[in-house]
C-alpha cells in the first residue's frame, strides 16, 4: 500500500470534517460546498488506494460498483462529519440564543402562572414553586419589605435540607438580602463563607455555600427580595439577566397582590396600578388591566358578600333540585352549621327542621322552580339547631341565567318570633288592662254598693233599736242583740269592700292575731265546700301584731280562695299560728325596727300544688293557673302588697300533687307598744263628770276641745277670754278639777289673771296650751301646771287631762 | 220647756232620710222641720225654714254640700251644720273643719250618739266620731286635719277642686256652670287649668283620679 496515498486520503477526510464542522457552526452554504468538495477529494484518494491494489493482481475492478461504494462512503463520511464531527466547545452565540429562547418561554409561563390570582399567598407560593422548577436552587427565600424590615413570606422547595429555622425578619442593609434591597441591585456570592457581606451565621451553619439576592423592584422602590441558595458553589450570576427578569415578574405580581390586599383592607393610600410597572416585563401590562377588572369584580363581590353577610335575615340559594348551594352566616347559624360553606350539597332533610317542615319548604321550592313564581312573606315555623321553634317570614324567588332559564331558588328567612311574641304580649297586656279596668269598675261598684249597704244597715239597726226600746220583752232584746251582731259583721264586710276599692284608709292597730284568725275562719267556712275540712292549730301565746284588720282578713281570704281552688275534690285546709321568739336567720327584722319575735301563720292545703313553671312568678300581677275567667291573677299580688306594707314576709312551699303551704311571718309587737298604741281618746273615757274649765279664744277650737273632753266623760265650761274665765272660775271654784287655758288668751287690764288663779289655788292642775316656742317642755309639770304646745292632737289632750285628773288610773293603765 | 230643736235632714237616700227624720222627730226635744235630697234643695229649705241644726250627708248629687254650707254660713249664721257620712275621708274631714261644722258623725255611730251629738251641737259643743276626732289637730290658727299626705290635688285652687268634683260626677261644663253660677267660659278655664296641673287630659281618667283621691264617690 502506498503510504503517501493513505496519508493524502486521511488528510482529505480531515479537511472534509473540518469543512462540515465549520458549516455547522456558521451555516454558510459555501462552507457546505467546500465540505462536499473535500469529501469528494477524500473519496478520490480512497478510490486510488483501492484501484492500485487491484491492478497489482491483474484483476480489473467493477467500476460502477466501486463508484457506488465510494459515493456511499463519501456520504457516510459527510454524515459522520455532520453528526459526530462537531467541535467540542459550543459557540457562545448559539448557546445564548438557545438559552434566551428557552428562558423567554419559561418567563412567559411564569408570568402567566404567578399573575393568575391577586391573592398574596398564591403569588408567593406560585413564585417559589416556579423558581424552584426553573432554577433548581437548593433553597428559595421570598421576603416582603416593610419599612426597614424584611419579612419572610415563604420558602421552598419543601423538605429542603437547607431550610433551616430562618429568622422571619431581616433588616434592610444587613446580610446579602438586606444589601440587595438597600442598594436595589442583585447581590451574588459563590461562597458565602468567604464573603464578608454575609453576616447571618444561620445560613452558613445550614450548609449554604452560594447565594443570590435579587431585589424585587417596583417603580423605583424595592418591595421585597428573592433569595436563591445553593449547597454547592453555584454561579448564579451566570444567569443574572434571567434571574433579574424573573425577579421583575415576581415584583409586579407581588405589587399587584399587595395593592389588592390594601384594597381589601381598605387601607388609605391604596394606589390604582398604572402602566409604569418597571422592570421592562411586557406581561405586566396585561396583569394591570386584569387587576383592574379583577378589582372591580372583587369590589362588587365584596359589596354583595357584605350585604348577604350583614342582612339580618337568613339568605340561601338552592339549585332546581332543592339542594343548597350556599347561604350566609345567619342561615348557617340557624341550621347549626359551623360555616356557610357546609351547606353546599345538603337538602332540607339534612337540616334541623322537622320532616314536615322540610316537606313544606321543598314544595314551595318546586312551585318557584316549576311555575317561576315568587313566594313572598310566607309565614313558616322552623325548628332551629338550638331546638327552638322560630317563626320566620319566608320569601323565595327564582334565580335566572342570562337566557332566562331558572337556575334555582333564592330565599330569605326573616325571623319574626320576637315580633310575634311582642305582639302577643301586647295583646295579652291589653286584655289584662281591660281586665284590670273591669276589676276597677267592679271594685268601684262594690264600693258604691257597700256605701249604700252601710246606710241600709244603719236603718236596720236604728229600727231594731227602737223596737227594743218599745217592747221591753227579753226575747226582743236577744233578737236585737243578734241583729246588732249581724249588722256589725255586715258593716265589717262592707268596710272590707271599701278598703279593697281604696276608699277607706289603711289603719294599723294592735291586733290579737288569734281572735282575728278564729273570727275570719268562721266566715271563711262559708266559702268552702263541705268536702274541705278546716283545722286550726294555735298555741297559747299571745300573738299581737300591728296591722290593719281588714287587710289581714283580705290576705286570709285570698289565700283561702287559692287553696279552695287547688282542692276541687276536697281536702284539708290547715291554719297554724305560732309565735317564734328567736330572731329569724333568714328573715332579718325590717330596718329600723326592733321586732324580735315573729308570728308565723301557715296556711296549708292538700291540693294540686303550684306548677313549677309558675312558682317563681305567682306574685306577679295577672299570673294565674286558673282557667280563663276564673282568676284575675291579682290575688297574690294584693297579698304581697299587704304583706309588704306590714313589714311581714311571705314564703311559699309547694309540691306538685302534695299541696301548698303559705307561711307569713308577721313582726310581733311588745306589750308596751300595745299599751301606747291603745291610748286612743276613746279609751280614755275615764271622766266621771269632773268639771274642766276651758279657756280658748278661738271659738271653733274651743268647741272641738270641749267636745273631746266631754266625750271622755268630763263636764266642760267654756270661756272665750280671761274675764270670762275668771268669772267662771270664781263661781265654780270648788268644783273645778282642771283648768285648760290658752296662754295667748286676750289679757284683761290689771294683774296677771293666770297668776291670780294659780296663787289662789296652786293645787288645782292646769294645762296651758301655747303656740309659743318658749314653752320648753310639753307635758312637763311646773308644780301642777303642764304645758301643751300647739299644734296638738285631741288624743294628746285626752291623755294629759286623764293623767292630771286621775293620776292613779293613768298609772294603772300605763303599767 | 224650751222649744224643740228644729232639724233639717238632708240625704240623697230617701229611705235613710225618712228613717232618720222619723227617729229624730220621735224625740221630745227635737222636731224635723224638713228634709232635702241634695245640697241645692237643702240650701233653699234652710233659708226658708231657718232650722237650728242641719244634719247633712256629705256625698250627694248636685251642688257640693261644702259649697252649700259656705253659703249657709253667710245666709243663716245661726244654723249649725252636722255632717253624717259613711266615710271618714281626709278630704271630707278637712273641708268639714274648714266650714266649722258642728259635727262629723260616721254612720256606724249609734242612734243615741247621734241624738246626743245634736243636743250638744245646739249647746255649742260639736261632735266628731272617734275616727274623725283622732285626726284633728289644734294650732294657733284653728282646727285642722293632722298629717294629711300631700298630693297633686293640693296644687288646685278651691274653685278648681270644686270643678273637678263636678267633672268627676260626669256633669257637663254647662251643668257645672249652672250649678256654680258661673259662665261656661269660666268653667272651661278652670277645667283647662286643673287638667294642666294634674296632667290628666281625659275626663274618664279625671273621674278615676277624683275617686282615688276621695274627692267624690263612684
Amino acid at each position: 500500500m502506498n503510504i503517501l496515498l493513505v496519508a493524502s486520503c486521511l488528510a482529505r477526510i480531515a479537511a472534509t470534517m473540518w469543512c462540515v464542522a465549520l458549516w455547522r457552526s456558521r451555516r454558510d452554504a459555501r462552507l457546505g460546498l467546500l465540505a462536499i468538495l473535500a469529501a469528494l477529494l477524500a473519496l478520490q484518494s480512497g478510490v486510488s488506494l483501492v484501484g492500485g491494489e487491484g491492478a497489482d493482481e491483474a484483476t480489473p475492478p467493477d467500476v460502477p460498483a466501486v463508484i457506488l461504494a465510494l459515493t456511499i462512503s463519501a456520504l457516510l463520511l459527510f454524515g459522520l462529519a455532520i453528526v459526530g464531527g462537531a467541535p467540542k466547545g459550543p459557540e457562545p452565540g448559539e448557546k445564548a440564543w438557545l438559552v434566551t429562547s428557552k428562558e423567554s418561554k419559561a418567563l412567559h409561563c411564569f408570568a402567566r402562572e404567578v399573575g393568575a390570582s391577586l391573592a398574596l399567598d398564591h403569588v408567593v407560593r406560585s413564585a417559589i414553586r416556579h423558581v424552584v422548577a426553573l432554577i433548581e436552587p437548593d433553597l428559595v427565600l421570598l421576603f416582603r419589605r416593610k419599612d426597614d424590615r424584611l419579612i419572610l413570606m415563604g420558602t421552598g422547595p419543601e423538605g429542603s435540607r437547607f431550610n433551616h429555622n430562618h429568622t422571619p425578619v431581616h433588616r434592610v442593609g444587613e446580610c446579602l438580602c438586606g444589601l440587595a434591597v438597600r442598594d436595589a441591585v442583585p447581590v451574588y456570592s459563590r461562597d458565602i463563607h468567604d464573603d464578608d457581606r454575609c453576616t447571618w451565621a444561620e445560613c452558613k451553619e445550614a450548609g449554604i455555600q452560594s447565594f443570590a439576592a435579587l431585589p424585587l423592584r417596583n417603580e423605583g422602590d424595592v418591595i421585597g427580595v428573592l433569595g436563591l441558595a445553593g449547597g454547592s458553589e453555584r454561579d448564579f450570576e451566570r444567569r443574572g439577566p434571567f434571574l433579574e427578569a424573573l425577579a421583575g415578574i415576581i415584583a409586579a405580581a407581588f405589587r399587584n397582590a399587595l395593592h389588592h390586599e390594601q384594597a381589601q383592607a381598605g387601607e388609605p393610600g391604596f394606589r390604582e396600578p398604572n402602566d409604569s410597572m418597571g422592570n421592562g416585563v411586557g406581561v405586566c401590562d396585561d396583569i394591570a388591566g386584569r387587576v383592574e377588572a379583577e378589582q372591580r369584580r372583587h369590589q362588587q363581590e365584596t359589596l354583595l358578600r357584605c350585604i348577604i353577610s350583614n342582612i339580618p335575615s337568613a339568605v340561601f340559594w338552592k339549585n332546581t333540585e332543592s339542594v343548597y348551594e350556599g347561604c350566609n352566616w345567619a342561615f348557617a347559624r340557624a341550621a347549626g352549621l359551623s360555616s356557610p360553606d357546609q351547606v353546599a350539597g345538603r337538602t332540607d332533610y339534612d337540616m334541623p327542621w322537622t320532616h314536615e317542615q322540610a316537606d313544606r319548604l321543598r314544595n314551595r321550592d318546586h312551585r318557584v322552580v316549576n311555575e317561576g313564581v315568587s313566594l313572598i312573606h310566607v309565614e313558616e315555623t322552623l325548628r332551629h339547631a338550638d331546638g327552638t321553634e322560630r317563626i320566620v317570614l319566608s320569601s323565595k324567588v327564582p334565580l335566572h341565567d342570562a337566557h332566562g332559564r331558572i337556575l334555582g331558588v333564592l330565599g330569605i328567612h326573616t325571623d319574626i318570633t320576637d315580633r310575634k311574641e311582642a305582639e302577643e304580649a301586647r295583646a295579652k297586656l291589653n286584655e289584662q288592662l281591660h281586665q284590670a279596668q273591669k276589676l276597677e269598675a267592679v271594685g268601684q261598684l262594690a264600693g258604691g254598693m257597700a256605701h249604700d249597704f252601710t246606710s241600709l244597715l244603719q236603718v236596720i239597726l236604728s229600727g231594731a233599736e227602737k223596737l227594743r226600746d218599745y217592747v221591753g220583752d227579753e226575747a226582743i232584746h236577744d233578737a236585737y242583740a243578734m241583729i246588732e251582731q249581724a249588722c256589725a259583721e255586715a258593716t265589717g264586710l262592707a268596710r272590707s269592700l271599701l278598703t279593697f276599692s281604696h276608699r277607706l284608709p289603711v289603719e294599723k292597730e294592735p291586733l290579737q292575731l288569734r281572735p282575728v284568725l278564729e273570727e275570719s275562719i268562721r266566715w271563711i267556712r262559708r266559702l268552702l265546700p263541705g268536702t274541705i275540712e278546716v283545722t286550726l292549730e294555735t298555741g297559747h301565746d299571745s300573738v299581737t301584731i300591728l296591722a290593719d284588720r281588714t287587710q289581714v282578713q283580705q290576705v286570709l281570704l285570698n289565700l283561702v280562695i287559692n287553696a279552695r281552688d287547688a282542692m276541687p275534690e276536697g281536702g284539708t285546709l290547715r291554719f297554724a299560728l305560732e309565735r317564734l321568739d328567736g330572731p329569724l336567720d333568714t328573715m332579718p327584722s325590717p330596718a329600723g325596727q326592733s321586732f324580735t319575735p315573729w308570728a308565723r301563720l301557715a296556711i296549708s292545703d292538700t291540693g294540686s300544688g303550684i306548677p313549677p313553671e309558675v312558682r317563681d312568678r305567682i306574685f306577679e300581677p295577672f299570673v294565674t293557673t286558673k282557667p280563663r275567667g276564673e282568676g284575675s291573677g291579682l290575688g297574690l299580688t294584693i297579698v304581697r302588697e299587704i304583706i309588704r306594707q306590714h313589714g311581714a314576709r311571705i314564703e311559699v312551699d309547694s309540691h306538685k300533687g302534695e299541696g301548698t303551704t303559705v307561711a307569713i311571718h308577721w313582726p310581733c309587737i311588745e306589750p308596751e307598744t300595745i299599751l301606747q298604741e291603745s291610748k286612743a281618746p276613746s279609751e280614755h273615757a275615764s271622766g266621771r263628770g269632773e268639771l274642766i274649765l276651758l279657756a280658748e279664744a278661738h271659738r271653733y277650737v274651743r268647741e272641738i276641745m270641749a267636745s273631746t273632753l266631754q266625750s271622755l266623760g268630763y263636764f266642760v265650761l267654756q270661756a272665750a277670754d280671761a274675764a270670762q274665765l275668771l268669772e267662771l272660775y270664781r263661781t265654780n271654784r270648788e268644783r273645778v278639777r282642771l283648768l285648760v287655758v290658752d296662754a295667748d288668751l286676750p289679757r284683761p287690764p290689771g294683774p296677771d289673771w293666770l297668776q291670780q288663779i294659780r296663787t289662789a289655788d296652786p293645787l288645782t292642775p292646769a294645762i296651758i296650751t301655747t303656740a309659743s316656742p318658749e314653752a320648753e317642755h310639753d307635758g312637763v309639770s311646773e308644780g301642777h301646771t303642764v304645758f301643751l304646745r300647739k299644734p296638738f292632737q285631741m288624743s294628746e289632750l285626752g291623755r294629759l287631762v286623764c293623767r292630771l285628773i286621775n293620776p292613779r288610773q293613768s298609772e294603772d293603765s300605763e303599767t | 220647756m224650751s222649744a224643740p230643736i228644729s232639724i233639717l235632714v238632708v240625704d240623697d237616700h230617701a229611705i235613710v232620710r225618712s228613717c232618720l227624720a222619723k227617729t229624730l222627730d220621735d224625740q221630745p226635744d227635737m222636731t224635723v222641720v224638713g228634709t232635702a235630697g241634695d245640697a241645692d234643695e237643702a240650701l233653699a229649705e234652710a233659708i226658708r225654714l231657718r232650722p237650728a241644726i242641719i244634719l247633712m250627708d256629705i256625698d250627694m248629687p248636685g251642688l257640693l254640700c261644702f259649697s252649700a254650707v259656705e253659703t249657709l254660713r253667710v245666709r243663716c249664721p245661726e244654723t249649725r251644720v252636722m255632717f253624717l257620712s259613711a266615710f271618714a275621708h281626709d278630704r271630707f274631714i278637712e273641708q268639714a273643719l274648714a266650714v266649722e261644722a258642728s259635727g262629723y258623725i260616721t254612720k256606724d255611730e249609734k242612734t243615741e250618739t247621734v241624738l246626743n251629738a245634736i243636743r250638744n251641737a245646739v249647746a255649742g259643743i260639736p261632735y266628731f266620731s272617734p275616727a274623725v276626732r283622732s285626726r284633728i289637730v289644734v294650732d294657733s290658727f284653728g282646727a285642722h286635719l293632722a298629717q294629711r299626705r300631700q298630693t297633686r290635688v293640693d296644687t288646685l285652687t278651691p274653685r278648681e277642686l270644686e270643678v273637678l268634683r263636678y267633672l268627676a260626677r260626669g256633669m257637663s261644663k254647662k251643668e257645672i256652670a249652672a250649678t256654680m253660677v258661673l259662665s261656661v267660659k269660666t268653667v272651661e278655664y278652670h277645667t283647662a287649668s286643673l287638667m294642666n296641673k294634674l296632667d290628666i287630659h281625659d275626663r274618664v281618667e279625671l273621674a278615676r283620679f277624683a275617686i282615688r283621691e276621695g274627692l267624690t264617690e263612684p
